[in-house]
This record gives C-alpha cells, structure tokens and sequence, in this order.
C-alpha cells in the first residue's frame, strides 16, 4: 500500500515538474509577446499627438516635408492608390523613415540627417540615465528595506528625515553644492564632464540618483512596512522557517511589486535630472541638443529628439514591466489568459 | 489582531474630527502655516516691495544684504527680496494653476471611467498609462515649440503630466465605491447617477485626493522651477525661482546668496507642503486606509510624536 | 484524571500575561491565564472575540508583535519555558514541534510563491538532511491526506488560484508537514462555508487521533467544541473563568458566561420567528478594567460583591474549576482555594 502511494506520487511528482516548467515558459512567453505588442500602439499614440503638435504649426517644416522620397516601397505603395498629400500621409511618411530608414528628417536638406548628428549625445544621455537609475534602485531600495526593519528606531528616523528633505530639493540645487565642494573646493574630481574619464560620471550620477533615491526609499520603505504586517508573514515564521528567509525571500519580493511597476514612471522622472545635470556640468546629450534647437526653434530636431527619446524610454518601461510580470504572478496569469476570462473574474472579485 | 474597539469621540462627523487631528499635529500646523506665509507674501509682492523688479542699478551690483537692500542686489544691482518674491509669484501660480486643472480634468476622467466603467474603462486606462510614461520635460519643450516660446507655455505640460495621477487615484476609489453594497442598495433605492456620485463617491475620494493634492503641487513646483533653471518657458527679465538660480550660478564664488536664497524658497516651500500633505494625510485617514496615502513621510513625523507608531 | 497528572503534559502555560502598549493606555488582553494540554489530547478555547484567545496562542509561538508585551508569565513546553526565545530557537520549535493553522487560509500564503514551493520549502527548513525531491514527495502525500484529488497539480498553484475551504486543507496539510506533536487551530473554520466547516473538522479529527497529537482549539463555537474537544477552557476578557471537561462544561456549566455563551448556539429546533440569542450589552473595555469581576457589567446574577473584588477559582469537580462569586458562596466552605 505505501509502496504504491509512493510510486504513484513519485510518477505524479516527475510529470508535474515537466509540465510545472513548459507551463511557466509558456506562459512567460506570452506574456511578454503581448506586453511588446500592447507597446506600438502606446508609441504610436505618442508619435502622432507630438507630431500634430509641431505639424500645426504656424510655418512649420512638417508641413512642407514631401510625402515622396524617391522610389521607395511606400512612394510605389502610394502611387499605386494615388494617395492624396495631407498631413494623414505626411505622418505616415515621417514613420516610415523612421522604421526603414532610421530616418528622423534633416533640418537642412544638404545635412547628413539628425541621427548621425545626435548618435554620441544619445550615448552620453543614456549612459548618464541609466546609471542613476541603476543607482537609485541600488542604494535607494536597500535603504528603504533597512529603515522598514529598523521601524520607529534612529535609523528610520534619520532614513526618513534625509528622504523628505531630498525629494523637496531641487536637482541643480544638489548639483551646485556638490559641485562647489567636491570639485572647486575639494578639487577631487573634474567640474566639467570629460567623456573618457570615468571618474567625471561621479557627479552627474549622484546628482541624478539622490531625487530618485529619496522617493524609491520611500515607496520600498512604506511597501515594506506593509508586507510584514500581512497576515502570511507570521504564518511562514509559524511553519519554523529561518526570520532570514522570511525577510529576505518572502517579504522582499512582495515588497518590490509596488517599487518595479513605478519604475517606468521613475525613469521618466530622473529624465529631468539628466537635463538639468547635462546642462550643469556639460555634457554633449540631448538634452542639451534639444534646449539649443529650442532656442533657434528647430521644430524638426526637437520632434526627432523627442520621438528617439520616447522610444528608448518606451523600451526601459517595457523591461521594467517584463520585470514586473516575472516578480507578480498574478499579472502574468493575467496576461496569459483571455481577456474575456480576465474580464469576468475581475468583475467576479 | 483582535479588532479592539477604542473609545470614539467623534461628535461632528469626519471633517471635523479630522480638523481637530490636524491641529493636534504641531509640525502639520506649522508647516501648513509656513506655506500659506510663502503664498501670501508671494502674491502681495507688488505691495511689499518697494522696488520693481527689472529696476536695474549698475553703481550697485551683488551688493550685501542691507538696511535698504533687505536680501542684497544681483549682477544688475536689482533687489533680491523683490525678485525671488516675484519669482515665487510666478513659480506658485504655474504650480497651482497646472494642479488645480490636472485634478480637475483627472477627476473627471477618473469619476467617467470609474462609474461607467466597461468601453469607457478600456479606453481611459491604457491612454492615462501612455500619458504617465511621457516625461514631463519631453512635453514641455514640444509645448514650448509649438504654442510658441516664452509665454509659460510649458504649464499645459505640467498639468497634462499630473492628469493621470489624480484619474487614477478616483478611478481607483470610484470603481470600488461603486462595487460596493452600499450603491446598489441606493440605486434600488432609485438614487440616480448624480446623487451617487456627489453623495457617495465624491465623499470617499475627497481625503484621498486632497492628500494627493499636496503631493502634486509640491512636484509641480520642483518641475517648474527646473523647467526655469533650464531656460525654457520664462524668458528674462521675468524672474521665476528657477530661472533666479539659473543666472545666479555664475556668481556663486562672488556672491553665494543670490543663488542661496531662491534655493531656500523652493526647499522651504517643498518641505512645508509635503509636511503639510503628511500631516493632512494622518488626520484625513488615521489608520493608514487610503489607496493614495501611503508612502508619504510618515517617519518623519514620527520624529516628533511620542508614540513611535505611525503610519 | 488525577492519575495522569503531571507526566504527560505537553503544554503548560502558567499566569500568561500579555498586553498592548496603545496611545489610549495599556490594554490587557490577556490575564495571568493558566491552562495545559495534555499529550494526544484536544483543549478548547472557547470565548467571544476580543477574549484574548488569538493573543494567548500567538504568544506560545512567539508570534506577537510589538505593541504587544508579554508581563510575564511561563509557557512550558515539554518542560522547557519556550516564552522569550530569540528568533532563531523559537524557529527551531516552530514547525516541528508545535504548529499552527490560522482562521482566514486565503492571506495566509505567500501570494508570488506557488503552494508547492512553500511547502518545499518548509520541510527543508525544518528537516536539514530532506533533499528538494523528497521534499516534494512528503508535500504530496501529506496532501493526498488532507483530501486533495490531484495534490501534483495544486503544488504548482498560487493560493489566489484557490478557494477558502482548499486553502484550507493545504495549510492543515503544510502544518503537519513536519509532524508536529502540538497542533494549534486559530479558528480555523470561521472565514470558511458552513459545509465546508464539517469537512474541515473531520480532516482536522482524523489526522488527530492518526498523529495523535495535541490540539489547542480556539473557537467560538460551542458546536464545534462538543464535536472535537476533550477539555474546554473558557475565556471572557482576557481571563479564563471556567475550565473543565467538555462533559462537565456541558452538563454542569457553572460560570453565568459559558451558559449564555451554549446559548447562544443556534439550534435547528428553533422556530424561526424567534430572533437569533445574543448576550446583553458590549464585552467590557479592556483598557478599563475595574476591580472587579470581568462579566459582572453583563452579567444577569452580578451582585455588588462580583463589582468590587475578583472572583476566585473554586474547583466544583476534579479539573472542573470556575472563577464566579455564585459558586464561590457554596464551595468556599469545603475547598477554599485561594483567589486569583
């Protein structure tokens, strides 16, 4: 008799593990699929609100660019059903060039074209964004999770103190101050940002990191402090495991649900500080490109930068929330199944 | 664990009760008054200053602070005081104004989405998504270079990025509201769509957007002031803080308070708004219930309070 | 009774006092509260919400949180005081040697871990030498115990893919996973359906007398209690005023609260028309205690004396005993025991 139950549970066991691991691939798989999918759409809409903004435009270039480029598969695709030169086409031209020909327009018809005037400042924005992204998420969580465990202690205090007063502070204000210490009174790194340096990224990250940090600390903070007080916290220290495990597998995973999906918003929000900090310590970037052509009122550059940096920050917002679906299963589940099943149950709960 | 009922004193509803928690609350009070300091002295700054601010004296540049130069003069001899409570007036109305339309248009949107829901729900959720995950700064420079340079254009942007917070939020509180017992006893009952939402809806959201409230000004002047610090929006000589420190910097190893004081405004007024939030937000929900109300400072509060039990 | 006194006991808690530090004052939730359960045997807490019941078993597993204080108060364990031990040698006795279910099974579980995974995971922490594998085996088959049909595929579920009463059954499951010799139930059946509460009691009865293992029992129900329990100790805020065997506390209640509270079990031979039974005003507020007795604001016997002074206990039969001045009157004279 316990032979058989034996055999048939270790029969059941082998099957369930192989089906356990298909039916989670499975189901990851699909859920990122239609995560991706549900992003062109989203870029889209963007793309099109910017573009009718600048197209509308009293004098504007949009307006004048034409809807041919010279024997391609959209000018043959719209000779052969006479379509008409409006602004319906025009966009649909701009994204084309965008898709076949990394093409975001010229601001002069001799110039070599926006991309290749911008392909080094997109690398120093990005480099200088996700580094302070990195290091928000790096110093900012652990510090949140250690003031949730100190509660009510000095260290939450003080935690919490240097949180409120950096989210009041303005980025430059912190950049200017370090800036003044660091490198003209303490002369311990470069003012002024040196591509090849690593040591000049110090600054710029610090001071695009320490906004984010103080709100990512907050948020870890108050999650974690919640998450504890859940009711399946005391029952995992009932079943006898180790406070290490139920502190640093259970609760920290819970706790990060709420932290990774305001991720995407995070990164847009330090995107301010990586302008403020390009203008400050002057770095070639974007941003900087943009305020210029924003001066001269190059609508063409604006709205290219605009659209390249939408769509590398859709990207990032696109990882975060893969990322979120791999620590939440119950989106996962959510995505991976229909949405009419979806529809009932939410309506259900 | 046990749910132990405490002795309740409530005698004139929850406003009342939460005005007496707030005025318990010594920090909240003082923040609170502080702020309205900074908005009253900001918006009669025509009548407290005796200078203008575009008044430029050369024999006098980057002077000291004195008895006819309260806070000292700029690069152009121009009074300080009257400049960064000048700039203030710009800097708040932008805030204020960008705020008070995101929460109007998002609690629209949300109170539409939340109460009809289905179709109407589909559609609001995704677009309040894509709203949210443009930066702001992207927004404001399309806005600027298009409706033209200058002329605190980028206001729209900041409203239009606050939007989706505030739909969220009464989305969020309408949908559960309106899952609830309660209203289908009050439909039943035959209460319409108006009455349900000004009675009901409207009542359990107002705490939790009110807090909401705060938090969003207090972002919506940091982005102000550094869409000013960057140069767009507010051309010169109009002062807005941003824009104050913007010019300043260059004059920080000769005359540090030009750059110091503005600073101060803006920290000063961040801080006191978001105390004054929190503050709200522990008299409003005091056992920590509201969807939006979490993640505030409550520790620093707790800095003061003898209990060590917030939030 | 006498007989298998002291050697077999497994739990002994002795003058357990716990109270909450809040801003409006202390609040005593528990009040130098003795009891025992013996080896094999079902003890039942009985008593109204608010009673102390929950906090009392929380403290044998140092599961209290602050603002809880434990005054004093000794929890034996097989002998050994196990109140106040660091986190790492209460884990050691968690799991193992005492374990507990809880009253609502649907946020009990870890909701970004599958149900197999934490099962797993608990008989590797309370078994060093179990592989993952096998592991994995003894979560099936405890499974299959608790009447589950298909336990390989409910390992691989999150508990929100589940319903009450099955959760249930897994955490029944997952808390004699590691055979403990000490089970406690914190109501286990109060969040559930009324059909699924037989089930549930019957698995919980089987697996029992199968273990034989001990049972503290916390309920409200007096139902539940005449089906499962030996011995019946009776809580009313934050005391325990009677204490017996289930047949004494049925036959021959003696304390005016237990009465109300069998009362207050409805009964199918009741007409409808009649209302549902209820005990006259609210339980007292346990931040004001008065000197004297707890029911006496409640009580339809309450004379001055039961306002002005505790009442003691008074053993009426051999482990029958009850704290009520009424039948202190009449047993004071042959077994003056002195008062609490």
């Amino acid at each position: 008799m316990s032979a058989r139950v034996g055999m048939s549970s270790d029969a059941e066991k082998r099957a369930g593990k192989k089906g356990n691991r298909t039916g989670v691939r499975l189901k990851v798989a699909r859920y990122i699929i239609k995560r991706t999918l549900l992003f062109i759409p989203a870029i889209l809409v963007i793309l099109f609100i910017l573009y009718t903004l600048i197209y509308f435009l009293p004098g504007s270039r949009m307006a004048m660019m034409p809807i041919s480029r010279g024997g391609d598969a959209l000018d043959s695709l719209f000779t052969s059903i006479s379509a008409p030169d409006n602004f319906f086409t025009k966009f649909v031209r701009y994204i084309y060039n965008i898709i076949a020909h990394r093409d975001f327009g010229r601001s002069t018809p001799s110039s070599a074209g926006l991309m290749s005037d911008i392909a080094y400042r997109i690398k120093n924005t990005l480099l200088l964004l996700l580094t302070g992204v990195g290091a928000t998420i790096v110093v900012g969580v652990p510090l949140g999770i250690y003031a949730a465990l100190r509660k009510g202690r000095a260290a939450d205090r003080v935690v919490s103190v240097i949180t409120v007063f950096l989210s009041a502070l303005p980025p430059y204000t912190v950049a200017i101050v370090l800036a003044i210490v660091i490198c003209v009174r303490l002369s311990l790194l470069p003012v002024t940002h040196v591509a090849s340096d690593p040591k000049a990224y110090i600054l710029p990250t610090v001071t695009i990191a320490l906004g984010g940090i103080a709100s990512v600390a907050r948020m870890a903070r108050s999650s974690m402090l919640e998450v504890l007080e859940q009711p399946y916290i005391t029952a995992l220290r009932s079943k006898g495991l180790p406070e290490r495990s139920v502190i640093l597998k259970h609760a920290l995973k819970n706790a990060m649900i709420p932290v990774i999906s305001a991720l995407g918003g995070l990164i847009a929000q330090l995107l301010c500080g990586t302008f403020v900090v390009e203008n400050f310590f002057m770095v070639p970037g974007l941003g900087s490109f943009m305020l210029n052509s924003l001066s001269v009122r190059d609508h063409f550059e604006i709205l290219g930068c605009a659209v390249i940096l939408i769509i590398i920050l859709m990207c990032m917002n696109l990882v975060s929330d893969i990322l979120y679906g791999f620590v939440n299963p119950k989106i996962r589940l959510r995505y991976a199944e229909k949405p009419a099943r979806r529809k009932r149950k939410e309506a259900a709960g | 664990m046990n749910g132990k009922v405490l002795r309740s004193d409530r005698a004139g509803g929850i406003w009342k009760d939460a005005l007496r928690r707030f005025c318990a609350n010594r920090i909240a009070v003082i923040s609170l008054a502080v702020f309205l300091l900074i908005c009253l002295s900001c918006a009669l700054a025509p009548w407290l200053t005796k200078y203008s601010y575009t008044a430029i004296n050369v024999h006098n540049t980057l002077a000291k602070p004195s008895a006819e130069h309260w806070l000292g003069t700029d690069n152009l001899g121009r009074d300080i005081l009257t400049r960064t409570l000048y700039g203030g007036r710009m800097t708040l109305r932008i805030a204020f104004a960008s705020t008070v339309t995101a929460l109007i248009i998002g609690s629209v949107i949300g109170l539409a989405a939340g109460y009809f829901g289905g179709r109407f729900d589909f559609l609001i959720s995704p677009v309040m998504d894509i709203v949210a995950s443009i930066p702001v700064i992207l927004l404001a420079l399309v806005f600027e270079a298009a409706l033209g340079w200058g002329r605190g254009n980028f206001m729209y942007a900041i409203a239009i990025a606050a939007i989706p917070q505030f739909a969220r939020l009464v989305h969020v509180c309408a949908a559960s509201v309106m899952g609830s017992e309660y209203i289908q006893a009050a439909r039943a009952l035959g209460v319409g769509p108006f009455g349900i939402i000004s009675r009901h809806i409207i009542h359990n959201v107002a705490p939790a957007l009110i807090v909401r409230f705060t938090g969003a000004l207090a972002e919506s002047m940091l982005t102000c002031t550094v869409l000013g610090y960057l140069s767009i929006g507010i051309n010169p000589p109009t002062p807005e803080w941003g824009n104050i420190i913007y010019h300043a910097r260059n004059y920080i190893r000769l005359a540090p308070h030009l750059m110091i004081i503005p600073c101060a405004a803006i920290s000063l007024t961040g801080i006191s708004v978001s105390l004054a939030g929190d503050g709200l937000r522990d008299a409003l929900d005091p056992r920590g219930e509201l969807p939006a109300a979490r993640g505030l400072t409550a520790g620093f509060l707790s800095l003061f309070k003898r209990r060590g039990a917030a939030n | 009774m006498d007989k298998d006194s002291m050697s077999d006991i497994l739990l002994d808690v002795r003058e357990l006092d716990v109270s909450f530090d809040t801003h409006t004052g202390k609040l005593h939730a528990v009040n130098k509260i003795s009891y025992a359960v013996r080896e094999g045997e079902v003890m039942g807490l009985v008593g109204e919400s608010g009673s102390g019941k929950t906090v009392s078993s929380y403290s044998i597993l140092g599961l209290l949180k602050p603002p809880a204080v434990i005054n004093g108060g000794r929890v034996l364990y097989k002998g050994r005081d196990i109140l106040g031990l660091s986190n790492k040698e209460a884990a050691a006795i968690r799991g193992r040697e005492i374990s507990m279910i809880f009253q609502n099974p649907m946020s009990c579980f870890d909701p970004v871990f599958t149900i197999g995974s934490q099962m797993t995971e608990t008989v590797l922490a309370n078994d060093k030498t179990a592989s993952k594998a096998e592991a994995a085996a003894r979560s099936i088959d405890m499974l299959r115990e608790v009447s589950i049909r298909n336990p390989g595929q409910l390992m691989r579920r999150y508990s929100y893919e589940l319903s009450g009463g099955m959760l249930q059954r897994v955490m029944i499951a997952m808390a004699l996973l590691c055979k403990p010799k000490l089970l406690i139930a914190d109501e286990p059946t109060t969040a559930l359906d009324v059909t699924i509460q037989a089930a549930i009691i019957q698995i919980l009865k089987k697996l029992q007398k199968q273990h034989n293992m001990a049972m503290l029992y916390i309920t409200h129900n007096f139902g539940i209690v005449a089906e499962i329990c030996d011995r019946v100790s009776v809580m009313c805020g934050g005391y325990i005023v009677e204490q017996g065997s289930t047949d004494d506390i049925f036959y021959s209640s003696a304390h005016p609260y237990t009465q109300l509270l069998m009362k207050m079990v409805p009964r199918m031979d009741t007409p409808l028309s009649e209302p549902l039974p209820y005990i006259e005003g609210l339980p007292s507020d346990p931040t004001a205690l008065g000197e004297g007795c707890v029911f006496c604001t409640r009580c339809p016997y309450s004379r001055d004396i039961c306002r002005e002074k505790k009442p003691p206990e008074v053993s009426l039969a051999p482990g029958h005993t009850a704290s009520c001045w009424l039948r202190a009157d009449n047993a004071s004279a042959e077994s003056g025991r002195p008062s609490v």
